[in-house]
């Protein structure tokens, strides 16, 4: 009984990725989804110069929603292998999470480039319009259209969007999988039989 | 990078959280309160948000940051449990 309890505590990596394979496919297809609508959402609106845009919000949408992937896979691990999840377990399985949703909305990502290949110079046309109708000093106002075209331009590449994501979705996730680890994980003393 | 108000709260919070797990041990370990502290830091930053959004009020730099600090300082404190070994 002893080397049952005790194997079910050693998992691998081969354990973990379901959970935070299945998880992080599902979230990177909704991430990708919510940054599409909101993209042409943007795209559609007319330009009125104010703050809160489409693009602004779907930042703060997609990082909520991206947030609790984590302490769901942690269920999901906890549900389907074993409930004895320490937080450093806990911790790898958010790891991953974040690391499968980048994957999965990059490549989501560039699939939709094929699709509209305008998408990018639309998005982009409808953001700098929206600057442009910005109230502010004219100086100012060129500075934040460069930056945030440039950021645009330059966030497009794979490499650049795995090398942000991962880092950003992982650590975000394995915040949130600790605090899953807390919620739906149980510690081998609260074992009962 | 640079980040806004809210997020430095955040990440303050956090450290200042991790920091404070040692100390706060004694209150928190096997209690339930932590994790409803953390929901609770949660529902305000959506709530501050949508509130923000949707007009009803305009939420401050200081505001951000306190709401985001209290966020981060609830994360560690909900898990700090997990350090502990809990065999009496």
């Amino acid at each position: 009984m002893e080397e049952v309890t005790e194997h079910s505590e050693h998992h691998s990596f081969g354990d973990y990725w379901p959970s935070a394979g299945i998880v992080g496919a599902i979230f990177g297809v909704i991430t990708f989804a919510i940054g599409l609508a909101f993209g042409y959402m943007q795209i559609s609106s007319e330009p009125t110069g104010a703050l809160l845009t489409p693009m602004t919000i779907s930042g703060v949408v997609v990082c909520l929603v991206v947030a609790i992937a984590g302490a769901i896979s942690v269920w999901h691990f906890t549900s389907e292998v074993s409930p004895f999840l320490k937080l450093g377990q806990g911790a790898i399985i958010g790891f991953l999470t974040g690391v499968a949703i980048t994957v999965v909305s990059v490549f989501l990502n560039e699939v939709w480039h094929l699709v509209d290949p305008d998408y990018t110079e639309k998005y982009l046309e409808a953001v700098v319009a929206n600057f442009e109708a910005m109230d502010m000093p004219a100086e100012t106002k060129d500075q934040l259209i460069d930056s945030t075209v440039e950021s645009i331009r330059t966030g497009r590449s794979v490499v650049q969007q795995l090398f942000y994501g991962i880092p950003m979705y992982g650590i975000l996730n394995m915040i949130s999988a600790m605090v899953g680890v807390k919620i739906f994980g149980k510690k081998k003393d609260q074992e009962t039989f | 990078m640079a980040v806004n108000a809210r997020c430095f709260g955040i990440f303050a919070g956090l450290l200042a959280g991790w920091l404070l797990i040692p100390a706060v041990s004694g209150l928190t370990v096997q209690k339930k309160w932590p994790v409803q502290l953390f929901f609770v830091a949660m529902l305000l930053q959506i709530i501050d948000y949508t509130g923000n959004l949707l007009g009803f009020w305009t939420n401050t730099n200081l505001s951000r940051l306190s709401l985001g600090l209290f966020f981060g300082l609830s994360i560690p404190v909900a898990i700090s449990d997990l350090f502990y070994n809990n065999k009496k």
